[in-house]
């Protein structure tokens, strides 16, 4: 999926990054059942190699903002001297993920056609 | 392993978050692990620093206002998952087992309307008023109670003015609806029934998801709400 984002987005800080956000986190939180917010960014930073960077500014918002459609779940547990939010994801977020992920497959088979139709035809 | 935060400097954390414009606890426990786990990070890499210095230098990497905004956007999904409960609790009254009460309140509205005379409906018309502004009154003094009882703030239970100020308004929509179907000429008693029941509906779903989110707040953090009352 990342080298699907990759490709699209030209890397760093496009719109498209920005709108893929919520798809990656949900990604992630598929594969990984559940995850705090630092732990995302550093995921997201190993599996593209450092290539993508997720800050606070960018990443909390979109997890309220998944958290409030109801596709995440919160759980609060105590980490050494303070407390710990873990995300999951909830029965509708499962199937939102699936959905989303189908609509990119589509969309970069429909990208690679437009931009590159003589590699596609073979 | 890494080494942890003593409890000094995660309260150093906490304050340095309130400084920098986040009075959320539920937003300020975030951003605190955030901080506190990307400094336990450095520390390992950093051997010749102690915990102090690698503290101070990432607090340095943040940017000015950087939090606030995602306060704001806290706060701006915080009123979509109202809504999301309002329109959820909403839906429920249209769904078995709720339906009958929904079927008999209509009920008892049409029986009512039908039997009164316009007289009586426009007594009614003239004083629902005071009536929804006696319940908002109730409503809006056990809110302000649970608040000055909560040692911390949070983004949940900032929704309460919008939800008070929604009840107090709410009598202008019955009183549109009597207006256009009882009284000035007008007598379609099951009209004014099956629209004022709705409306009736629409507004105990308003208080039911601001209920709803102190409940989910109360479940996330208990340290918030731990001297209120469980039956407040």
């Amino acid at each position: 999926m990342y080298q699907f984002l990759r490709y699209i987005c030209g890397m760093n800080n496009s719109q498209l990054y920005k709108g893929s956000l919520s798809l990656i986190i949900l990604k992630l939180l598929e594969e990984n059942k559940r995850m705090y917010g630092y732990e995302i960014t550093q995921k997201v930073k190993e599996q593209t190699n450092g290539e993508l960077v997720i800050n606070e500014g960018a990443l909390y918002p979109a997890l309220h903002k998944l958290e409030a459609e109801g596709l995440l779940t919160v759980t609060i547990e105590q980490v050494g001297n303070r407390p710990r939010k873990y995300y999951a994801l909830t029965e509708k977020g499962e199937a939102e993920t699936t959905n989303r992920l189908e609509e990119l497959t589509d969309f970069v088979k429909h990208m690679q056609l437009l931009l590159n139709p003589k590699l596609s035809l073979g | 392993m890494n080494s942890q935060l003593s409890k000094e400097q995660i309260n150093h954390l906490y304050k340095y978050v309130t400084d920098e414009g986040v009075e959320y606890f539920d937003v300020q426990v975030e951003l605190v692990d955030h901080i506190a786990t990307k400094i336990e990070e450095q520390s390992e890499f950093q051997l010749g620093k102690s915990a102090d210095e690698v503290l101070e230098q990432t607090l340095k990497m943040f940017k000015k206002g950087e939090f606030e905004q995602v306060v704001k956007e806290k706060e701006k999904q915080v009123r979509r998952q109202y809504s999301r409960f309002w329109w959820e609790s909403f839906k429920h009254f249209f769904t078995w087992p709720k339906i009958f009460f929904t079927v008999v309140l209509t009920g008892v509205f049409f029986i009512v309307l039908r039997s009164v005379s316009t007289e009586m409906i426009q007594e009614i018309h003239d004083s629902l008023g005071l009536f929804s502004f006696g319940i908002a009154l109730i409503y809006a003094g056990r809110l302000a109670y649970i608040s000055t009882l909560m040692p911390l703030k949070l983004s949940f239970t900032n929704h309460n003015l919008g939800t008070v100020f929604f009840v107090i308004n709410a009598h202008f929509v019955i009183k549109v609806i009597l207006t256009y179907t009882l009284l000035e000429g007008y007598r379609l008693p099951f009209i004014a029934a099956i629209t004022s029941s709705i409306w009736l509906l629409w507004v105990i779903a308003a208080v039911q998801a601001n209920i709803k989110l102190h409940i989910y707040g109360r479940q996330l953090y208990p340290q918030a709400f731990k001297s209120v009352p469980k039956l407040v």
